[in-house]
């Protein structure tokens, strides 16, 4: 919504953007953990897990993977633990595979070690719905470069759900069922530019639960363009991965060297469309 | 009990005996513009042999009450012929006066003296006064004259930069100013997402911000009081005015009903319909449009009637798929009516209505907003002698919320109709204040005023456990929602919270001499609505929220000091303030709060608090072919919400941050240089430090997103914002003698072409998957021409 003021008040003012060089302030790196896994097909038995572990970076610089001491996942209801490998090294691309049920049923935990460092996320599997159609639209909102995909699902109503749509290249987007419980739900997607020709581009659907969808709202808006006087405060966008290096599990856990990144378990579709000209 | 109350008062209001001790009497009436019958705000009624005066109210009337005896009266107002008249008080008498427009005001210097001389001497301080002419005379973006953009040349305003609507009075948010349209409220100043405000300047008489010691008469909004009057019609003659330029075109006709006795006015102004867009080569519409109206009826001696009306729209949209109109509609009938010579009083009933509404074929809905409120108000304004003025009266506002409502735009969308909960409010106040001379030296301004504030029932009511919406993840160190443990179903009657506050204002000045004088002010103030906004300038869509169980109401103090002075027998003036304002109970939002459509906005939202202080500096040339002003201002403004305990972290972990509109540095120069009757110069430079920023302390990957991340907030800001406009008017000869006259009216806006960032924004490129910063400017160099009409 934001956004669309935002192009609007581009639109109508005689507004120009150019590219300037500024001096930024530097932090430490941060240990990153991108353990979003997706479960594809449920009824498999087994499942890929894989988690992406790296450093953060100044902003014009670029990050580098990180070498953990030890990553494994717990299911704290059958008491089962999964150790996970860095199979090819230095990539910081730690998997295994592990059962369905591990992963679908009970509560999960992510235990790192990192730097002397210890880290904990918690989460649980959230399932999620299938795409029903894919489809190329023709309508545009800001100008001719632009290409709409419309997509429709339908939402399961009985329970609240989150999700996450991958729009492929890097766009993401983030709905709630509050307005279309249990409905037949479709909207229109538009990216930006003009997709060539016989494109095959595929969209993913995620099941999330409230506190991912909330930290993807976050990542979206503030790795989105700039959206000038209509922006809201950038802060380092916390995810749910703390540092418990100091205290097991109380209360206080330190406040100041978490981890970025996320830790979910989500159940994914997908679907393709040929884009045509 | 009688007894008791006035023995109360007395000694509250230090009522001073001497008046009593000699015979006295009357002198009032009324001061209108000859040609029209316009009435006058703030023409002076002076008594030089006395040095005393008064000046008239926003209806023109004024009251002095003098020991019996023989006076030289003299009439003044800036622009206008001085009248001088011999009055022998021995009896109270009626005098109205019709001022001349002073036609020679270049050749002749105008008698300000008393003028100035009298605001030497009066209390009220952090005060700027604007007339129609000033503000039609400053250069603006595309020549479209506008009353916003004409105040943050003042000292203490700013605002979020070009394209951003709203503005800051020192250092306070956006939301924190009343802006009162003939004394109605307006919810949203600005059309087009802040270029333009919604006044429509040809039908606007005089304007008046108050920045600091708030009159008792005034409540419920905590930085500034923006007071706007619309001219009344003229009840003489017909006349058509009008105007046409590179974003609007304007009209306004007025004249009499009932000659010298009820007069109308009529105002539109429109923009042309597809503003700008059409460069873009996109299907699209942007446009505005407001109107004014008003009637006035003189039913004789005693009583006057007022009606006006304003209703103003905003429509965008881009093929069928973005449809966006929103702005506001207000109506107000008022009655003035003098009790005696010595009593005015004047009742408004007002309407008004904020709506907003929405239609997003795309994702299949349609959107409506709004706030509605009933104000009545009944204002007296006892003019008990020369040197004691009593104002008093009440006001009571009913408010309607609608947070929203959803619908499916069409009958395919899978959208589930749904209205947001809308909210109920009572807002009734009670003041009394009074000006009052002690001493020739020293005089003072003082009120109380009592608000009551209720929320009323509403259909449903969140139960939280502990009575907390906001919970703390002690896990994640992050602010949640809380989930509601129950719902309650309150009656429309039932009390949900009841605020009340004592809000004194005092203020004083004390003059050393005719052309020195300081002033002092402390001012109390409680606001009880919020705007939910996290963003650095209000959008369009920002509802209103009252307080209520869950969200307290704002309260400020503020002091101000203050030194005064004319140079040159009022040739130039100089006005120096220091303030400091403390707000409690200044609302936040937990990082990434949902504030669009959210029905339960108390779960997103803590309580906090913010400061502001600094010093303002303005210099002012009030005669001759140069005329003009500089502003500056060095402040401070921020803002912190620590944690509710100490296990808590708060908000940017509790710390002081500054507000996004704390700007150290901020000068402001207009000038005004009359050539000739033909031509006129008028230029303006800004400059301010750059408005506070985030730049990223570093960046990570998640999935296929490159995420920059920040540190605390608004620790950096953007660069130094600074521009030059200029503009030149042109009477051409022909007009002399003619009843059409024309004006044509050019202008540069951003004369050198500077490229001053709106915003950096730091993202990666799409297409070349390099880091970029990006600065975004609004306005390069603007040249327009405006074409003015009046017959």
């Amino acid at each position: 919504m934001r956004k669309i003021i935002y192009y609007a008040v581009f639109l109508i003012s005689i507004g120009c953007q150019d590219v300037i060089e500024v001096d930024l302030p530097t932090e430490e790196p941060r240990l990153v953990i991108d353990a979003l896994i997706k479960i594809d097909d449920i009824n498999r038995q087994t499942a890929m897990v894989q988690v992406k572990a790296s450093l953060s970076s100044s902003f014009f610089d670029s990050v580098s993977p990180a070498q953990l001491e030890e990553i494994t996942i717990k299911n704290t209801t059958t008491n089962t633990t999964l150790t996970l490998v860095e199979s090819i090294p230095g990539t910081g691309l730690y998997e295994n595979e592990w059962e369905m049920e591990q992963l679908t049923q009970g509560a999960l935990e992510l235990n790192i070690k990192h730097a002397d460092q210890i880290y904990l996320a918690k989460t649980t599997f959230v399932p999620t719905v299938p795409i029903d159609q894919l489809e190329q639209g023709n309508t545009t909102l800001f100008g001719e470069e632009e290409t709409e995909v419309i997509v429709s699902f339908t939402d399961e109503g009985t329970r609240d759900d989150f999700y996450l749509f991958d729009f492929d290249f890097g766009e993401y987007l983030v709905t709630e069922d509050e307005f279309y419980q249990g409905q037949q739900f479709e909207f229109s997607f538009f990216y930006d530019s003009k997709l060539e020709d016989e494109r095959l581009v595929i969209i993913s659907i995620y099941g999330v639960d409230k506190d991912f969808y909330n930290y993807m709202n976050q990542l979206i808006f503030q790795s989105g363009p700039d959206t000038g006087p209509f922006s809201s405060p950038a802060t380092t966008v916390k995810g749910n991965i703390i540092n418990i290096t100091n205290n097991t599990y109380s209360l206080n856990v330190d406040n100041t060297n978490f981890a970025l990144g996320y830790f979910a378990v989500c159940q994914t579709f997908s679907d393709s469309l040929l884009i045509k000209k | 009990m009688k007894k008791n109350i006035r023995l109360l008062l007395f000694l509250f209001l230090f009522y001073s005996t001497t008046i009593f001790s000699q015979e006295r009497f009357t002198l009032s009436g009324t001061i209108t513009e000859l040609s029209s019958n316009e009435t006058l705000i703030g023409v002076t009624v002076a008594v030089p042999s006395l040095s005393t005066g008064v000046i008239t109210n926003e209806y023109g009337f004024y009251s002095i009450t003098l020991p019996k005896g023989s006076y030289e009266i003299l009439i003044s107002s800036l622009g206008y012929q001085d009248i001088v008249k011999q009055v022998d008080l021995t009896v109270n008498q009626k005098l109205n006066f019709q001022l001349a427009e002073d036609a020679q005001q270049l050749e002749e210097v105008v008698v300000t003296e008393d003028v100035e001389k009298l605001n030497i001497r009066k209390p009220q301080m952090s005060v700027n006064t604007l007339s129609a002419e000033t503000i039609k005379n400053i250069p603006v973006i595309l020549g479209e004259t506008d009353i916003i953009k004409s105040i943050l040349l003042l000292p203490g305003v700013s605002n979020a930069g070009e394209g951003s609507s709203g503005f800051n009075v020192r250092g306070g948010a956006a939301d924190q100013n009343l802006i009162l349209l003939d004394e109605a409220t307006i919810f949203n100043s600005s059309h087009l997402f802040g270029f333009f405000s919604v006044f429509n300047p040809d039908a606007i008489k005089d304007v008046k911000l108050y920045k600091g010691g708030i009159p008792s008469r005034y409540g419920g909004r905590l930085s500034s009081v923006l007071e706007i009057f619309q001219k009344e019609g003229n009840s003489k003659n017909y006349k058509v005015n009008g105007g046409i330029g590179a974003v609007a075109s304007r009209l306004l006709v007025e004249g009499p009903i009932i000659k010298d006795q009820a007069a109308f006015l009529i105002g539109g102004r429109a923009s042309y319909a597809h503003l700008f867009l059409p460069l873009f080569d996109v299907d699209n519409t942007a446009y505005f449009y407001d109107l004014n109206t008003k009637l006035n009826f003189k039913l004789n001696e005693y009583n006057n009637i007022y009606m006006s009306g304003y209703f103003g729209r905003d429509v965008f949209g881009i093929s069928d798929s973005f449809v966006n109109i929103y702005g506001n509609a207000v109506i107000n009938f008022r009655w003035n009516h003098l009790f005696s010579d010595k009593l005015f009083s004047n009742l408004s009933l007002i309407y008004s209505d904020y709506y907003y509404g929405l239609k997003l074929d795309f994702v299949g809905f349609k959107w409506n907003s709004g706030i509605q409120n009933f104000n009545l108000k009944y204002d007296f304004k006892h003019y008990l002698s020369n040197s004691f003025q009593l104002n008093y009266g009440v006001n009571n506002i009913y408010y309607r919320f609608n947070p929203g409502k959803i619908e499916p735009s069409d009958t395919d969308s899978g959208i589930i109709e749904d209205q947001l909960i809308q909210k109920y409010a009572n807002e009734l106040a009670v003041y009394i204040g009074a000006e009052q001379e002690v001493t020739e030296k020293l005089s003072l301004q003082y009120g109380l005023r009592l608000s009551n504030f209720v929320r009323l029932g509403q259909d449903e009511l969140n139960v939280y456990q502990n009575n907390n919406p906001v919970y703390f993840d002690p896990f994640l160190q992050i602010y949640k929602e809380a989930e509601p443990i129950d719902v309650e179903k309150p009656k429309r009657t039932d009390q949900l919270a009841s605020f009340t506050n004592l809000e004194p204002r005092l203020a004083m000045a004390y003059t050393f001499d005719p052309d020195n004088s300081i002033k002092a002010s402390y001012t109390r103030l409680a606001q009880y609505l919020h705007l939910l906004s996290n963003t650095s300038s209000p959008t369009p869509l920002d509802v209103w929220t009252p307080s209520g169980p869950f969200i307290k109401p704002q309260l400020l103090d503020q002091y101000a000091l203050g030194y005064f002075k004319n140079i040159k027998n009022g040739e130039y003036s100089l006005e120096t303030e220091v303030f400091y304002k403390d707000i409690q109970n200044r609302i936040d939002y937990i990082d990434g709060a949902n504030l669009i459509a959210n029905d339960a906005i108390e779960q997103v939202i803590l309580s906090g608090q913010a400061r502001a202080y600094g010093l303002e500096l303005l210099v002012k040339k009030n005669e001759g072919s140069v005329q003009g002003w500089l502003a500056y201002t060095l402040s401070k403004s921020e803002q912190r919400t620590p944690g509710r305990t100490t296990s808590e972290p708060g908000i940017n972990n509790g710390a002081w941050y500054n507000t996004p509109y704390d700007k150290t540095h901020d000068v402001s120069l207009y000038i005004n240089y009359k050539l000739n009757q033909k031509w006129s110069f008028n230029s303006n430079f800004v400059f301010q430090t750059g408005q506070p920023t985030n730049y990223p302390i570093g960046q990570f990957e998640f999935q296929n997103l490159s995420v920059p991340y920040y540190g605390q907030r608004n620790e950096q800001r953007l660069p130094a914002y600074h521009r030059i406009d200029i503009s030149a008017t042109l009477n051409p000869k022909k007009n002399k003698g003619r009843k059409l006259k024309s004006e044509w009216v050019f202008s540069i806006y951003n004369l050198y072409n500077r490229r001053n960032a709106a915003s950096i924004g730091f993202s990666r490129n799409g297409d070349t998957g390099v880091n970029e910063a990006v600065r975004t400017s609004i306005f390069g160099l603007v040249p327009s021409a405006t074409y003015n009409i009046k017959f």
